[in-house]
């Protein structure tokens, strides 16, 4: 497997974890909602601080971690198209 | 003073090392935070545990489960890092050539297939899956306490 196609591996891993984590947040965020005018219990607490902690990690995962996976995959990308071209010239100049 | 050849050599293996280190850091990490979680999932069900501390160690629990998720993709783009640097160092394969008749490790078919999916990101699941069964869990511990209160 090519390094650009490991840095690709990486940025839909990170897409995917990012979206899960949102859909988790808003789920959570929707049930604290519910919970809290529903029940007078604690329960509404704990999902609010899930939705925190998903969200956040959501937020973390496209503001912090893509970004850093985006810039590898785009160095990959370079530094093999460098050698692509050095390999190129080596085989015209060759035959 | 050292030769091209041994420099090679040396470099090999302090990359090889790294890259090794780097594997059992990340199998470790893993081995401790599902011995963690497999530790904290029965305070859940416990009897004599308070709702306050349920709710706690839940909290705790998929905390950890977002940071081990984190952890793993950072240490995965490392190993690949490292795996990269020693591909380099190995001989390239030539068009002409057959690939069996040069020793390789960190590159050629074999190696490829022994990267291919779901194997190798098998690890990389197993946050989600405690995830999972911490969020089953507290709605089966909430449910089956409700039904015992009269």
């Amino acid at each position: 497997m090519k390094w650009s196609e490991e840095c690709k591996q990486e940025v839909r891993e990170i897409i995917l974890g990012g979206i899960a984590f949102g859909v988790l947040g808003v789920i959570s965020l929707a049930a604290a909602v519910v919970l809290f005018f529903v029940e007078t219990k604690i329960h509404w607490a704990v999902a609010a601080i899930l939705s925190v902690i998903f969200l956040a990690a959501a937020g973390w995962a496209f503001f912090v971690e893509y970004p850093i996976d985006k810039d590898r995959q785009r160095c990959a990308l370079e530094e093999e198209a460098k050698e692509e071209a050095g390999r190129q010239r080596k085989h015209t100049s060759g035959s | 003073m050292l030769n091209e050849d041994q420099r090679m050599q040396m470099m090999y293996t302090g990359l090889a090392n790294c890259y090794i280190g780097e594997r059992n850091l990340n199998r470790l990490t893993s081995q401790l935070l599902t011995v963690v979680n497999l530790a904290a999932l029965p305070i859940l069900t416990a009897s004599q545990a308070s709702m306050t501390l349920r709710y706690f160690v839940f909290t705790i629990g998929v905390l950890l489960c977002v940071f081990w998720f984190f952890v793993n993709q950072r240490m995965r783009a490392r190993i690949n890092y490292w795996q990269r640097c020693l591909a380099k160092i190995e001989p390239k394969v030539e068009a002409h050539e057959i690939p069996s008749t040069v020793f390789r490790v960190f590159t050629g078919a074999d190696f490829e297939k022994s990267l291919r999916p779901p194997r190798i990101y098998a690890v990389n699941l197993l946050p989600w899956m405690f995830a999972f069964l911490w969020v089953a869990m507290l709605v089966i511990t909430l449910f089956s306490l409700e039904r015992r209160v009269p």
